[in-house]
């Protein structure tokens, strides 16, 4: 039996970051298009209060909103981020199962 | 003889790793985050159009009587019972976390809109930017929900 352990390494980097690198820019554009939209939307209570078009306490809730928005959008970068790490890590884990049932000459695992 | 017994030792020791090792590869796949839950990108949907509608109707009597709180509030009863049916099933799936923090998110901002409405009737200017924030907070839970379809996201 040869494994070639820094192949087999280099192989799964390539697999882990291949995932990543798939993965990452969705998860990018999409925090760039909420993060714009956030501004904007901090702009508008923003301008509607110098106004006077809402009182402090309705700026107050507004704002509450808008920070629970921000929240939200956050952790789902978060989530969409533990999803590729762990899409990244089974790619990685399928090399490793491949090389050493191709090593063995048989589907051990 | 105890060389032997050492040696024989220092083998089982490696035998055992290789079998955890072996063991732990062939679990197939790790999974960090809950899987894909229909009923929750169903109910979620349908809070959104719920919230849309409501928005549409609001500024529809911007000016009316019927823009007060008080002729709304089925709808702020509704949106509470549909939130609470989505929490408890949340809550109910494993490593589902952080779209429980982000459903609870969107409670507060629920409770906080119907605060504002309490205050008086909402003008288009006060509904853009709710409605831009609630579609955010919608967009992220469904978002990460589809995505947790593994490859579909």
């Amino acid at each position: 039996m040869s494994i070639d352990v820094a192949d087999i390494a280099a192989k799964m980097l390539e697999a882990f970051k291949g995932q990543l690198t798939k993965k990452w820019p969705e998860v990018k554009v999409y925090a760039e298009t909420e993060a714009r939209k956030l501004a904007e939307t901090l702009v508008m209570i923003e301008k509607l209060k110098l106004a006077g078009e809402i009182t402090d306490e309705q700026a107050k809730l507004q704002l509450q909103i808008q920070k629970n928005a921000c929240r939200t959008v956050f952790l789902a970068i978060e989530g969409l981020g533990i999803i590729a790490v762990e899409q990244a890590i089974n790619a990685a884990l399928g090399v490793l199962k491949d090389a050493i049932n191709t090593a063995l000459k048989f589907p051990l695992i | 003889m105890k060389k032997n017994i050492i040696l024989y030792l220092k083998s089982c020791r490696h035998l055992f790793v290789i079998l955890v090792v072996l063991s732990i590869i062939s679990g197939c796949s790790v999974m960090m985050i809950s899987d894909y839950d229909e009923k929750t990108d169903t109910a979620v949907t349908e809070l959104q159009k719920q919230v849309e509608t409501f928005f549409v109707t609001v500024e529809s009597q911007v000016g009316l009587p019927e823009c007060k709180y008080e002729d709304h509030k089925s709808f702020y009863q509704d949106s509470k019972i549909a939130i609470s049916a989505i929490e408890v099933r949340a809550r109910a799936l494993p490593k589902n976390e952080i779209t429980i923090k982000m459903v609870g998110l969107l409670n507060d901002s629920l409770n906080s809109l119907e605060e504002l409405h309490k205050l008086g009737c909402l003008t288009p200017g006060h509904i853009a930017p709710l409605r831009s924030n609630f579609n955010s907070s919608f967009t992220a839970i469904l978002k990460l929900e589809l995505a947790k379809k593994r490859g579909d996201g």
